[in-house]
């Protein structure tokens, strides 16, 4: 049961990833006019580091006393960095190229509803075992 | 939500565009208003600015219509001594509204438009994805 729990949350994990940049994009997209906006994105996901975080036992500061800062996992990566390596950049200032914005949409979408599949199949072997049968 | 925020952001970037539109069509309309009296003037062409704005109730950055400000650029001047608002040479000044530019700031802006119409039907695609799950 404990590597099923841990698929769902890798699973999650990546979801609220995806989700988080989608926002991102969408915050690119609304801004393409803007002068001096420079476009934002995620740092990827290291595949690694979200393993080692699920499998590995970690050791985790406890909080004793109110004033304690609380650790959390996900809030660490999720804030959008300015776009390193910019296609152009009009002459307003503004960095933005919808086209770039919209293949990453797309691209976002096409893994959010891989990741959504897996979990519906996962979900579905799940009751398979319950049941003990097909469908 | 991400996915919820990322609409809002969309939703504001296109009531941006919307505004964008409104203005050039006004400046369109009036590409040949003058004045009625001899040194008044005539319809001035109007430009909109953009600006990203910190929304703190949802904690992101949305894009906003910073302000509508005239266009100084010069008047062109017709020769017409009929024209009630000509002056002493006979000359009367219209407006410095360029209808070529006009255009291209509109398709600018129905691109723009379009581009944060699909973000929004992408994110809506991936919150059907996830209620999808429940299934």
């Amino acid at each position: 049961m404990d590597g099923n729990s841990g698929i769902f949350n890798l699973l999650g994990k990546r979801m609220d990833w995806l989700g988080q940049r989608q926002k991102v994009l969408a915050q690119n997209i609304a801004n393409a006019d803007t002068p001096e906006y420079v476009p934002q994105d995620l740092k990827p996901q290291d595949f690694r580091r979200m393993m080692e975080r699920n499998y590995l036992p970690t050791i985790k500061p406890e909080a004793t006393q109110a004033g304690h800062i609380q650790t959390s996992s996900l809030k660490a990566d999720d804030r959008g960095v300015e776009q390193k390596d910019r296609y152009e950049t009009a002459p307003s200032g503004n960095a933005v190229v919808l086209e770039e914005q919209l293949i990453n949409v797309a691209q976002t979408q096409a893994d959010y509803n891989a990741i959504t599949n897996l979990y519906k199949k996962q979900v579905a072997m799940l009751k398979m075992a319950l049941r003990g049968r097909m469908g | 939500m991400d996915l919820e925020k990322s609409l809002n952001i969309s939703a504001a970037g296109m009531r941006a565009q919307g505004t964008r539109l409104r203005v050039i069509a006004e400046n369109i309309a009036n590409a040949n208003s003058t004045a009625q009296t001899p040194g008044g003037e005539p319809y001035r062409r109007k430009l909109v600015t953009f600006d990203n704005e910190l929304d703190r109730a949802l904690g992101l950055e949305t894009v906003r219509v910073d302000s509508i400000v005239a266009d100084r650029g010069a008047f062109s001047r017709r020769y017409e001594p009929g024209h009630p608002a000509a002056d002493e040479e006979g000359y009367v000044l219209t407006p410095n509204v360029n209808s070529l530019m006009e255009m291209a700031d509109l398709r600018e802006a129905q691109r723009s438009y379009e581009a944060n119409l699909k973000a929004i039907e992408s994110s809506r695609s991936m919150l059907q994805k996830t209620i999808d799950i429940l299934r």
